[in-house]
């Protein structure tokens, strides 16, 4: 359970700010949803860090985890780079 | 949902229920009663005279007069202006020190015009309550940080908790069972009282992460999105201005009177509340004017209207009903947090449901030491003791030490070092009442504990009573509602104090034997044994 808190608790964070990023990044720079989208940091990570408990071992919970961050700030990287949306 | 996920969320829910339970409790008692923020400070304040209302003119009065004898203007200072709450103006600011701390300077204008220096007797106790509110009694410098992850934790621990109550939602809600099973009887108190203020705690938890740390949450979006322009974008959304440098050349502040009437000019239908000045004196000197909207017609109803203070050219508008979505939905929960909205409804409600807050924590580790409970031998776990006796230890020595703390500050009035005095008689009573509860058996510990706090809460009107001859009566012959309000509460605290360490007593003599909450059992007495009561 130590090793499963932690890792719920440690890496949850970048994955929702992460995938908080890469929805402003991928939707039409609208000033409307800047503030708000980057306010529900908390709640998302509540969530993202509950659910990972249903995944059976702390090592699988950790990789789903960092491939959240991994493959999502690469997405950025790329909408980025072509010039698609962005906030 | 199956039971082994059941299972795992209530692991989770203990846990983090465990590491943040205590501070919690610190942070919602200190919470409910900093709703009464005003009336704490006027409480301790102690004005010997009633200021009456004082007319908008005369801010510029007290203004002139403050700064006729100060040479120069402070970086930042504030005028509040008269309102409901307080009847008279005053001036704050607060100078630093060679050593670092600082010293708060308020000036106000009495009922003839005349300013005077109220810093001496300006009271620390609202100001103390309301920092252990936020730190819980951690050392300022990092105790914001770490109740702000506290809150992160707490927040984990509101949807656990939902979801393992989830299954039995309709069967076991507002259900409180028989007192004989006291397990049951906790458990359901803990679940009736955190579902019936979950969203209230959804939102407290919410605004306490962003209040304590959301600059750390919010500011790796510039790395990742906003390319570098993320306090622009934050200043577009939220109506900030950021102050220029000085310029060093002396540039006249305008009369309060006209910088009012240019911000009523933006924003005509708001009440002024207070100017706050920065950089006064100079010609980049700038006022933030702001007040209320005089008719509420959304949630947040702080309008903000930034002025040069010089030409009193209009820099930002911040009108609530104008306001961006992201604005709205910050100052909406900060709004919300600090109870700005209702009035005396609002934060009556407020008070009760930070009071259960606090009891729900409490009960929290109530559950968790009699879920360890061996019933079939007088010796419990040590780490139920432990944790029973630090339980009681924290939360009634933190109850204790406010009460003192309420004692101490109107006994010290007119000391220099009041604030030192307050502090020192919290933190002394708090660590005394964790040394206590060591010291003794849970059971007697709690008791003693819960009988200092009925002592000491009950005090405080006495003391208002022989220090200032304001017994509840005079309180409310003169009008004084602070004074009868604090008093009033404090009978009631004391009252149910009293009946809270009896009914420890009680069950520490007539209660289940086998619990950490039983007499301790003296090497003379036959061993029990099985579930019976002892007589």
């Amino acid at each position: 359970m130590i090793a499963r808190s932690i890792v719920a608790v440690l890496l949850s964070i970048p994955a929702s700010m992460i995938l908080i990023s890469l929805f402003l990044a991928a939707t039409p720079p609208i000033t409307a949803l800047r503030a708000p989208s980057m306010l529900l940091v908390f709640p998302l990570w509540v969530v993202i860090a509950t659910a990972s408990f249903l995944v059976p071992t702390a090592r699988f919970s950790a990789l789903m985890l960092s491939a959240i961050s991994l493959v999502g700030y690469g997405l950025i990287q790329l909408l980025d780079a072509v010039g698609v949306g962005g906030a | 949902m199956n039971t082994a996920t059941i299972r795992t969320f209530t692991a989770v829910h203990t846990w983090t229920g465990l590491a943040s339970g205590l501070a919690l409790f610190i942070a919602f008692y200190a919470g409910s009663l900093t709703v009464f923020f005003h009336e704490l400070r006027e409480w301790d304040d102690l004005h010997p005279v009633h200021i009456s209302h004082q007319a908008d003119d005369q801010a510029q009065q007290l203004l002139d007069q403050v700064f006729a004898v100060h040479a120069t203007h402070p970086p930042r200072f504030d005028l509040n202006l008269a309102d409901g709450a307080y009847h008279g103006h005053r001036l704050y600011w607060s100078e630093r020190q060679d050593d670092g701390s600082s010293v708060a300077r308020r000036y106000e204008l009495t009922n003839t015009g005349q300013a005077v220096d109220v810093s001496g007797n300006t009271g620390p106790l609202a100001g103390f309550i309301y920092q252990l509110h936020y730190n819980a009694g951690l050392p300022n410098s990092w105790g914001l940080y770490a109740l702000g992850i506290v809150c992160l934790i707490y927040g984990l621990a509101l949807l656990t908790g939902l979801l393992i109550f989830i299954p039995n939602f309709m069967k076991d809600l507002f259900v409180i069972r028989s007192r004989k099973n006291l397990k049951r009887f906790w458990l359901d108190t803990h679940n009736v009282v955190g579902v019936i203020s979950l969203p209230w705690h959804i939102m407290f938890a919410w605004s306490s992460v962003l209040l304590a740390i959301g600059i750390f949450l919010v500011a790796p979006f510039q790395a990742l999105v906003f390319k570098d322009n993320l306090m622009e974008i934050a200043a577009d959304d939220f109506g900030l201005v950021q102050p220029q440098r000085p310029a060093d050349e002396v540039g006249a502040i305008l009369p309060v009177k006209e910088l009012t009437a240019i911000a009523k000019a933006q924003v005509p239908e708001f009440s002024i509340s207070r100017l706050r000045y920065r950089h006064a004196g100079d010609v980049n000197g700038i006022v933030e004017v702001s007040g209320t909207l005089n008719e509420r017609t959304t949630l947040v109803s702080r309008a903000v209207v930034t002025l040069s203070a010089v030409d009193g050219n209009v820099l930002a508008v911040s009108d609530p009903r104008l306001a961006s979505a992201g604005s709205t939905m910050y100052f909406g929960l900060y709004e919300l947090h600090f109870a700005s909205f209702g009035g005396y409804v609002t934060r009556w409600a407020y008070f009760f449901l930070g009071l259960a807050g606090a009891y729900l924590f409490y009960s929290g580790n109530l559950l968790w030491i009699e879920s360890r409970r061996k019933r079939r031998q007088s010796e419990q776990r040590s780490d139920a003791r432990f944790l029973a006796k630090l339980n009681s230890g924290v939360c009634m020595g933190c109850m204790a030490g406010v009460s003192a703390a309420f004692l101490v500050s109107r006994l010290t009035a007119g000391l220099s070092a009041r604030g030192d005095f307050v502090e020192a008689a919290y933190y002394a009573v708090f660590f005394a009442g964790i040394a206590w509860a060591f010291l003794r058996s849970v059971a007697h510990g709690a008791r003693d504990l819960l009988y200092i706090c009925a002592i000491l809460t009950a005090a405080i009107p006495i003391v208002d009573a022989m220090v200032i001859d304001m017994p509840l009566w005079r309180s409310a012959a003169n009008q004084r509602w602070e004074l009868l309000m604090v008093n009033a509460v404090a009978i009631l605290g004391a009252a149910m104090f009293f009946a809270m360490g009896s009914g420890v007593s009680r069950r520490a003599r007539r209660g289940e034997a086998n619990s950490v909450w039983a007499e301790p059992v003296r090497p003379s007495s036959p061993p029990t044994t099985g579930l019976g009561t002892q007589k």
